[in-house]
């Protein structure tokens, strides 16, 4: 599990290997918010190689939405798997995020 | 430890049996004489004692000085009875001298060596004792203070300090003290240029006298000069290395002279038998804080659980709930409310992570439910006053709920519901056909306020069956294969409709106790319920 941060244009992309759960969602968002505070405000994150979120790595994702919302910026979510896009929808979440199929 | 010089007016045991053997076997009177008794000059007859016997006046007398190697010369007189008999008395002289030196010089041996033997026998009845000691007194400090007490007493010592290492703090700390228990507590860094750290650090042991410029305390505090021991206090386990736990240090003697290589080897052995006990001290503590936590969580796990209604005892319909926190307390909850004219409130909630922040949420939570759902008819009204109620808390936690809330009118065969990001939520129908109760908002904490709706949908209180659980019963069913884990537990809910609500849920707690994938442990809650 791990994150690889890059940078496409004027877009900060972070891959989430693995899984986002309560061990790993304070790596995402410091991350995240390091590059929030050096001026980056498009921010997509790429979920190709995630098969599982927990409810702590949702929090952590509506969390970032709003701080980042808050200075000005997006957050998108790219290529959600079948199961966490239903998992967006079920609880409604798909409404705060721009979900988009792929990068 | 050395042997004293013998005092003469005390003439061994060993030399007056000699003397007598003399004076009988040879005739003779026999006189011992020593000019050192009290340093007063005088001249002091040893042997005999006053009127021990007439001595026979005239005869010629013959004088020797007896020299035993340790000691004041002393003289010997020999004085032949009746003018002499057929023996040589110079020879017998002589050779009574030479005996007296060599019982004199035997007799001071025996003494040493008893004295030696009393000082072992004082050192191994220490090392008894602190083996009582230890295993009789549970708290470090106490024994740390009892044995250090011993050990200056024994030693010598004019005052004493043992030292514990806290790996914690990385810090040396004062456990014991000896003439200056005021500074027990004390702390010194692992890395400071002090003789205890030093000690701890090299693990070797270390002798200081006032000569060699390093006397004095071990510590900062200034102090009068005198001889110092420092010795590592070492632990070596059943199975890996040695390491030093902490320092015993020794200062001044009681009658003067410094610490010998002796002293280091007797409080090397006592310093050894501590580093053992320090560290079953460290492993009783932290045993003794395992059960307190545990003991800790099983009330917290109890108290939680009382929060929650018991199904059982639920007379507006027929259901049953289990809730299965991933720790000791975690943040999934239901609650059941008999409401006015036969209608019931069933909400089921799942705060996001687990653990005690959640567990508190889902107090805060359940506790406020009670309140808004006994007020307010409409299942949107209630998660709207809830948001209210939870909303700073969620804040500042980043946490959410996700909150299902219906109300079933029996009645009016109907059930409203609202619906905060719950994803499993269904009605079970009679004929096997299922219906998703689908999220009207996004979870407590997330929507904001006043952005909840509700839904109605018919509901037949004999057929129909409510369900609802939360992702931790499903998540680890995933099978990859086209069923979802949410419908693995949907389908068993369906081919098992017929039976009691209890009968159900037992059956999705096995179900789940045998995980098709490894995902992150979380709480597990199911309810079943069916009309009355």
């Amino acid at each position: 599990m791990g994150f690889v941060v890059d940078t496409v244009g004027d877009v900060v992309v972070v891959e989430v290997e693995g899984q986002l759960i309560v061990g790993n969602r304070q790596e995402l968002k410091q991350k995240v918010l390091e590059r929030l505070e050096r001026g980056d405000r498009e921010f997509m994150i790429d979920f190709q190689n995630t098969g599982y979120i927990d409810s702590s790595g949702l929090g952590v994702l509506v969390s970032l939405s709003k701080k980042i919302r808050e200075q000005g910026g997006t957050l998108r979510l790219a290529n959600l798997n079948g199961d966490l896009r239903t998992l967006f929808e079920l609880t409604k979440l798909d409404t705060l995020f721009e979900i988009i199929d792929s990068r | 430890m050395s042997g004293e010089p013998l005092v003469r007016a005390a003439v061994p045991d060993q030399v007056r049996s000699a003397l007598e053997d003399f004076r009988r076997t040879f005739g003779v009177d026999v006189n011992l004489w020593t000019d050192s008794v009290n340093g007063s000059g005088t001249r002091v007859r040893l042997y005999p004692d006053e009127g021990m016997w007439e001595e026979e006046p005239g005869g010629r007398v013959i004088t020797r000085t007896v020299a035993p190697c340790d000691g004041p010369p002393l003289e010997l007189e020999i004085r032949a009875r009746g003018g002499g008999g057929d023996f040589d008395a110079e020879a017998v002289a002589s050779v009574l001298r030479s005996v007296l030196e060599r019982t004199y010089d035997f007799a001071q041996e025996i003494r040493f060596f008893t004295y030696e033997l009393s000082e072992r026998y004082e050192e191994i009845n220490l090392l008894y004792s602190i083996s009582e000691t230890l295993g009789s007194i549970l708290r470090l400090e106490d024994a740390a203070r009892v044995i250090l007490g011993e050990v200056c007493d024994v030693m010598g010592a004019l005052r004493g300090s043992l030292w514990v290492f806290d790996a914690d703090s990385d810090r040396l700390c004062l456990t014991a003290a000896v003439e200056e228990e005021e500074r027990t507590g004390l702390t010194v860094e692992r890395d400071a240029d002090t003789i205890t750290a030093q000690v701890f650090r090299n693990g070797r042991p270390m002798i200081v006298t006032p000569e060699e410029g390093g006397a004095g305390a071990p510590e900062e505090e200034a102090a009068e000069p005198s001889t110092l021991l420092s010795v590592p206090i070492r632990f070596t386990p059943p199975a890996g290395e040695s390491r030093t736990v902490g320092v015993i240090n020794l200062m001044g003697r009681r009658h003067g002279g410094r610490f010998t290589a002796s002293d280091q080897k007797l409080l090397s052995a006592i310093a050894s038998q501590v580093g053992a006990a320090l560290e079953n001290n460290r492993l009783l503590q932290d045993s003794l804080q395992q059960e307190r936590v545990a003991r800790e969580m099983e009330l917290a796990h109890n108290l939680q659980m009382k929060l929650l209604p018991v199904a059982e005892k639920f007379d507006g319909a027929r259901v049953e709930a289990r809730v299965v926190p991933a720790d000791s307390v975690g943040g999934d909850f239901y609650h059941l409310l008999r409401l006015p004219a036969g209608r019931v409130g069933v909400m089921v909630g799942d705060v996001s992570s687990h653990g005690f922040p959640a567990a508190l949420i889902m107090a805060l939570a359940i506790s406020a439910a009670t309140i808004y759902a006994s007020e307010f008819a409409m299942p949107a009204e209630v998660l709207r006053h809830l948001d209210d109620a939870l909303r700073d808390e969620l804040e500042s936690t980043e946490m959410y709920v996700a909150l299902f809330y219906a109300v079933l009118d029996p009645a009016h065969r109907r059930l409203q519901f609202a619906n905060a990001g719950h994803p499993h939520a269904f009605i079970v129908h009679g004929d096997g056909a299922t219906t998703r109760l689908v999220a009207t908002d996004a979870p407590v904490g997330i929507a904001g306020p006043n952005s909840y709706g509700q839904e109605e949908i018919p509901w037949d209180p004999a057929a129909d069956l409510l369900l609802c659980f939360t992702d931790g019963l499903c998540d680890n069913l995933e099978t990859g294969r086209g069923e979802t884990g949410e419908r693995r537990v949907v389908r068993e809910v369906v081919e098992n409709r017929r039976r009691t609500p209890k009968e159900i849920v037992g059956a999705l707690f096995e179900l789940a106790s045998d995980p098709r994938i490894d995902v992150p442990p979380d709480d597990r809650t199911a309810l079943v319920l069916r009309g009355r």
